[in-house]
């Protein structure tokens, strides 16, 4: 059984080993207060692994498995299957993994649990790289940025994960940030409801002081000025096709705002600076026009 | 049913604890109870949930009353409550000095 030596408020111990500022450990927090106690947590190799500590020492009062980097979705759909087994259906299981174990080493395992429409809830907390082994740059890393393996700025787009879980036609996904707490909080009470019929998934931006080089203070708002300038939406895509923008952006800022405090993005010169702006305007022209056109359906059906 | 698991395979967590953090701390929080409003956003992006307010019935509805608390065991010094903050009633201190 597990003994508590130092009491908490939530399900998270208050010290744990994330850095100063670290946009993962408000995430967790977040999703494991709407979870509840009833929820066994799959984590992989990643940052969210000091969360499962190490040894005989846990920081999570729920249990937990800790697996590979590529088999976390895998994992959770055999805990899954193993609870409906012994008719302990009404427990909640969650994946909790970075970009790199979700876009990029996950991606399989991922998909074939969206497909076998498994009810878990994954969670993908996204620092756009490799946080944990040494800032390497993940296929969420966006266009232009530094990491230990794109030096000289990342040259090529990231990959659009919410549209490649929405493929799947699963019947909640959404895109939250921790920038917008109370909206990432009803967000992750929806995913809940929705793991009664079947998979449910949500990519939160969790933005890393360590690897995107800017002070810890500015955590919370950097991650509001990527919602403000646009270069991360709020979305939900509900069965796969109904686009809903949870955040509007009214006053939309230049991207530069955003990537000027960071330092990842000192290198950055102004031909991709404009290509990231014109990314950034594709992308969501295409979200409002998705968004417009599931508002059609709802009126014609 | 399978018969009950006697052994524990592999390691396995059986202590639920916290590391000390706020050693780490070289800044650290400092609220000014004149200018809060005990609105309680710091406490909601605290990212170690430390940070507690704590309001008290008043027979003034319109004026709070209570008192922010931060348990500085385990506050890493980030500053994201003193950024979040509306009012700009925290102001981060040197650990040295205070």
């Amino acid at each position: 059984m597990l003994t508590i030596k130092d009491p908490t408020k939530g399900l998270v111990a208050h010290g744990v080993s994330t850095c100063a500022g670290c946009g993962l450990e408000l995430a967790i927090r977040v999703i494991l207060d709407v979870m509840g106690e009833n929820t066994i947590i799959v984590i992989p190799p990643s940052c969210s692994a000091l969360f499962s500590g190490f040894g005989n020492e846990t920081t999570l009062r729920i249990p937990g498995v800790q697996g590979n980097l590529e088999n976390t979705a895998a994992i959770a759909a055999g805990v899954r299957a193993g609870l409906e087994y012994q008719g302990k259906g009404d427990i909640n299981v969650l994946g909790l993994a970075g970009d790199g174990g979700t876009a990029d080493i996950g991606l399989q395992s991922l998909s074939g649990a969206l497909e076998r429409g498994d009810k878990i809830l994954y969670v993908c907390y996204d620092n756009e790289a490799y946080m944990n082994t040494g800032i390497q740059g993940s296929s969420s890393t966006p266009m232009g940025a530094w990491t230990t393996t794109t030096p000289y700025g990342k040259p090529v787009k990231r990959k659009n994960l919410m549209q490649i879980v929405g493929a799947h036609g699963i019947p909640y996904a959404a895109s939250a940030s921790i920038g917008y707490i109370d909206d990432l909080r009803k967000k992750v009470v929806k995913a809940k409801a929705a793991i009664a019929e079947g998979p449910a998934f949500l990519h939160i931006h969790a933005p890393c002081p360590t690897g995107w080089g800017y002070d810890p203070a500015l955590t919370v708002e950097l991650a509001k000025l990527a919602v403000s300038t646009r270069c991360w939406n709020l979305f939900e895509l509900v069965d796969g096709s109904k686009v809903n923008i949870t955040k509007k952006v009214n006053k939309v800022k230049p991207a530069e705002e955003y990537l000027t405090p960071q330092k990842r993005f000192t290198g950055i010169d102004a031909t991709t600076l404009a290509m990231v702006q014109t990314q950034i305007d594709k992308d969501y022209a295409r979200l409002e026009l998705l968004a417009g056109l599931s508002c059609e359906t709802d009126s014609a059906a | 049913m399978a018969e009950k698991v006697k052994t524990i395979y592999g390691p396995c967590a059986l202590v639920y604890c916290s590391t000390k953090t706020g050693t780490w701390r070289i800044v650290r929080p400092q609220i000014d109870g004149e200018k809060c409003v005990l609105c309680g956003i710091c406490e909601k992006y605290c990212p170690t949930g430390v940070v507690n307010t704590i309001k008290m019935k008043t027979e003034d509805k319109k004026k709070a009353e209570g008192r922010v608390e931060i348990d500085m065991t385990y506050c890493k010094g980030c500053g994201i409550c003193a950024n979040v903050c509306p009012h700009d009633s925290i102001t981060m201190i040197d650990e040295r000095e205070a």
